[in-house]
């Protein structure tokens, strides 16, 4: 039940938050920080009986009657890989909250309403093991979203939230598609008509079948992560939210997709998956090249940063379709480091668009002189986000690059040199914004929540760069039950 | 015998409310002692009908009341149930006589009814007329309204040619295989197909002309747009979901009879009926701004969907054999299709004077309540999950996966998310936040909040604990002969 509590308390708490606006516009608020703060309750004692070492598939495994006429069940699983993904939706909502707490005036409780329903959607996701309850997780996490965009975004963002949606329905009708070819196959061969990952790993599809299966899921989560040339809706999308959908955006709704293909393209189709190989690691290591060589050319700060996610999420396409074990690490962990440095960096352009009321990179400069703790923050999350050795993203980034090497050393090396565009365009960000003259007005600086949320992000990043064995043992919990692909050989 | 009776109680029951009606308009006219009858008679109709449900299956010559006649005559009496609790306070807004809107819409139910239940051509025809023919003076009814005027003469010619393509078919089919009843029919003209006798095929042709126009699928889908926009939104919602589910039942027990699927020339005529339904209606609605005409092109889309469902009745080639999965499908599309239209149809009641998608502008701050359940409603449409409308769609992807019809699932994908864009555009409109902040929060009666509320019932429930829905869908699709 832990799980289901899990969801449907975050659920109720959406509730509960539309409903406290009526005493006042600041109960909303309230309500969404206090209730993600106790969302971590039910965890406790997974997190606390941790056996890493043991045999055991998953940490917490239920099973709910749901549609008996399919055989479809609520099966809801939890495992190393979605431990940490559900613990940085949770931290990540929390730093949402935290950095809407002034910008959202109008509306609150609807707002808050949405994202603790997205979060809630989100968690649905990672811990969904039957195909049809991950669809409806998976498609449900993106109308409040969508909403969020819609109503709260900036200039243009009926836009951008039209185009978010649209470009996610379309991945998400291929991968309800594929889950529907894959299932009745399955049925066709073993007369067993199930929709749950458990059994479904089992198939013996046809090399055929599964090649067609597997790219339509392929391409449904390559949407969402986004990969060139499925990457059109993100800069919009980043560049209209509100500064707290930015940050669920870019913290765990990118993420769903990179968990998508570690959860069930890799093992449900391993050997399908080593004919694409190639293109897949061609198409990361050019979105690695493309994303950062557009964040390199934007003058909107908000354009800049969202372009370097589809750079850092080329590195999540790279460690996944390596096929081995170092790079699937590095993948998981580059999904953690940039799940935290981009919603930091996405929170301090918000603190900034706050201030000044621009994101444009021309207009700013100089804010070290008249708000050093923002720029000092700001500098430390920027370099993060270039990889400097000691933080999270080097570690994980680090990891990517060893693994694919051994596979593919040449679309390695491209994606290798992505690392020096990221110092390019991260450089950049500093100077533009943190030096030079400046062009505006003084502000007021950091406050106590301000500096206490950046704060918590840096010190999960530098952890996560000094010490990451934890965390890739976690990892490793999931990791070690994948089918052994082609360790290390040549294709 | 008392079961027997049962099948037809919900009929003789809204006939007898017809007639009393038709007696109150002659005697002495009250509106609101007809509204009551009409009410009051609709609803027992239903509470029979729900009775019925699970009921061993009972047939004549004419007449067939198996599971899914039972299943669907339900949806039918709901959806005309729900329309007249909110007639009064429509109708009172009009100028013209009253009373016989109520007999009209009572007899277009009993048409359907008879459509759904016939399994003969006779039955079939008859309540086909009864069905248009009152249709015709409702869509006509706001006598000084010289746009409604337009679309019921629209629909009274259009809908005259159609059923004259369908008799001269009946006629033909008659003559070569000497039988009128469908049972008979369906497993006779594949043969008489396979003779190579051209004029059956045109038989077939023209019959499947005569319904494509009652379904308003592509070819013959011109005269929805207009009559939808002419003609006053009751009437819209009954003939968008009640004249069109009718229909599609019996096009359904017509394939499922029959070895059809050997038919390859009818089947890629099908084919591209579907997919340019699903291609062309939503490409009409992209950028539609009005909300009838927008409606009429997404139900042209809606029903080119459904179609995946006849095609899918083809066990020689499907991946598994499913049993009765395609038919499950369709019904239970066409069940999430009639809730969620007559739902959208009624909140359009409720918001008076509005053709405009511009009209609903910032409704979502001033009138909260019907503009949530107006969203709901929309992605229901759209076919997002926890609604019924993504039930629907899932079934029918199983079911087209099962029979491999890719070309059509792709027609299928590109044409959600083409839906999707124009229903999400109607959302967004609804949350603009509008320039004057006017809270003029219009009093809902306790009637409407229950309409509201069954409607949701209807469409969130069916969508979030859907396993209900199925089962009575596996159910009584078995119920049968």
């Amino acid at each position: 039940m832990i799980l289901l509590t899990l969801i449907v308390f975050l659920l109720l708490a959406g509730v509960v938050a539309w409903y406290s606006e009526a005493y006042g516009s600041h109960a909303p608020k309230w309500v969404a920080a206090i209730s993600l703060c106790l969302a971590w309750i039910p965890l406790w004692p997974v997190l606390f009986s941790l056996e890493l070492n043991s045999d055991q598939r998953w940490l917490i495994n239920e099973v709910h009657d749901w549609i008996p006429r399919f055989n479809i069940s609520a099966h809801l699983a939890l495992d190393g890989l979605s431990l940490l993904l559900v613990i940085l939706t949770l931290a990540m909502g929390l730093v949402a909250v935290l950095s809407a707490w002034k910008e959202i005036k109008k509306q609150t409780g609807f707002f808050y309403f949405n994202i603790l329903w997205t979060l809630a959607g989100v968690v649905g996701v990672f811990c969904a093991l039957d195909l049809f309850l991950f669809f409806v997780f998976w498609e449900v996490m993106l109308v409040p979203m969508y909403l969020l965009i819609a109503i709260w975004g900036y200039e243009n963002r009926q836009y951008a939230a039209l185009k978010f949606f649209l470009f996610t329905q379309a991945g998400g009708l291929l991968i309800l598609l594929s889950i529907c070819a894959l299932v009745l196959l399955h049925y066709q061969q073993s007369g067993q008509l199930s929709f749950d990952y458990v059994d479904l790993l089992n198939h013996s599809l046809s090399k055929k079948a599964s090649f067609w299966i597997m790219l339509g899921f392929v391409i449904g989560f390559a949407i969402k992560l986004p990969t060139i040339p499925f990457h059109n809706w993100l800069p919009d999308a980043h560049t209209q939210a509100p500064t707290a959908a930015s940050v669920i955006l870019a913290a765990v709704l990118l993420k769903t997709g990179g968990y998508g293909l570690i959860r069930f393209v890799l093992p449900l189709f391993p050997d399908a998956v080593q004919t694409v190989a190639p293109y897949v690691m061609a198409i990361a290591a050019i979105s690695v090249i493309y994303g950062a060589l557009m964040a390199f050319s934007q003058r909107d700060l908000k354009r800049v940063v969202a372009y370097s996610s589809v750079s850092h999420m080329g590195f999540v396409l790279l460690g996944c379709f390596a096929l081995n074990a170092q790079a699937w690490q590095g993948a998981v962990m580059q999904m953690l480091a940039h799940g935290v440095s981009t919603s930091a960096l996405f929170a301090l352009v918000g603190a900034i668009q706050y201030r000044y009321h621009t994101r444009d990179l021309n207009e700013l400069g100089g804010l070290w002189q008249t708000l050093p703790k923002l720029s000092a923050v700001g500098l430390f999350f920027v370099v993060a986000s270039l990889g400097m050795p000691g933080l999270g993203n080097f570690v994980a980034e680090f990891l990517v690059l060893v693994g694919s090497f051994e596979t593919y050393p040449w679309f390695t090396a491209m994606a290798a040199s992505g690392l020096i565009l990221a110092a390019v365009y991260s450089l950049m960000i500093a100077q533009k914004t943190f030096f030079g003259s400046l062009k505006l007005n003084a502000a007021v600086d950091f406050d106590t929540r301000e500096t206490a949320m950046m704060l918590g992000m840096a010190v999960i990043l530098i952890v996560m760069g000094l010490h990451p064995q934890p965390l890739i043992d976690i990892a490793q919990q999931t990791l070690a039950h994948f089918p052994s692909i082609s360790m290390g050989a040549k294709p | 015998m008392s079961g027997i009776m049962g099948f037809y109680l919900p009929s003789v029951l809204i006939t007898s409310t017809s007639l009393i009606v038709m007696l109150m308009a002659a005697l002495k006219r009250t509106h609101l002692l007809t509204n009551l009858i009409t009410t009051v008679g609709l609803s027992l109709a239903l509470l029979v009908q729900l009775a019925q449900l699970g009921k061993a299956p009972y047939q004549t010559s004419l007449i067939l009341f198996d599971g899914t006649t039972t299943l669907v005559s339900t949806l039918l009496i709901l959806a005309a149930w729900l329309l007249s609790l909110f007639l009064f306070n429509w109708l009172q807004n009009l100028k013209d006589p009253k009373e016989e809107y109520y007999l009209l819409l009572l007899l277009s139910t009993q048409g359907a009814l008879i459509v759904c239940a016939s399994q003969h051509f006779a039955s079939f025809f008859l309540g086909l007329e009864i069905m248009s023919l009152s249709l015709v003076p409702m869509i006509a009814y706001p006598g000084e309204d010289n746009q409604a005027l337009e679309a019921g003469i629209k629909y009274l010619v259009l809908s005259a040619i159609a059923s004259a393509f369908m008799l001269l078919a009946i006629a033909i089919l008659y003559l070569y295989s000497g039988t009128l009843s469908i049972p008979e029919l369906a497993t006779k003209v594949p043969e008489l197909l396979s003779s190579g006798n051209i004029i059956n095929g045109c038989a077939i042709i023209l019959l499947l002309v005569g319904i494509t126009f009652k379904l308003s699928l592509v070819p013959c889908h011109l005269w929805v747009a207009d009559v939808y926009e002419g003609a006053p939104v009751p009437t819209t919602a009954l003939l968008a979901t009640v004249s069109k589910v009718a229909l599609f039942v019996v096009l359904l027990r017509l394939f499922m009879l029959g070895e059809w699927h050997n038919q390859t020339a009818l089947i890629n005529i099908i084919e591209v009926i579907a997919a340019a339904s699903m291609i062309i209606g939503n490409l009409l609605a992209l950028l539609q701004k009005n909300l009838m005409r927008l409606l009429a092109y997404s139900s042209i889309a809606h029903f080119g969907y459904i179609l995946l469902a006849i095609l899918a009745l083809k066990p020689a080639i499907a991946i598994s054999n499913v049993d009765t999965l395609a038919n499950e499908a369709a019904i239970t599309y066409l069940y999430a299709y009639l809730t969620t239209v007559v739902g959208i149809f009624l909140m359009l009641m409720l918001l008076p004077e509005t053709h405009h998608i511009d009209q609903l502008k910032g409704l979502f701050w001033q009138q909260r309540c019907k503009a949530v359940v107006l969203t709901l409603l929309l992605l229901s449409l759209a076919g997002i999950p926890l609604t019924i409308g993504f039930i629907g769609k899932f079934y029918l992807t199983l079911v087209a996966v099962n029979a491999q019809l890719w070309w059509l699932l792709a027609a299928l994908i590109i044409g959600s998310v083409m839906g999707l864009f124009y229903y999400l555009r109607i959302i967004l409109v609804m949350i603009d936040q509008p320039e004057s902040h006017s809270e003029t929060e219009i009093i809902t009666t306790h009637t409407q909040l229950l309409v509201m509320g069954v409607v949701i019932l209807l469409v969130i429930g069916g969508g979030v604990f859907p396993s209900m829905v199925a089962e009575l869908v596996k159910e009584m699709i078995g119920l049968t002969f």
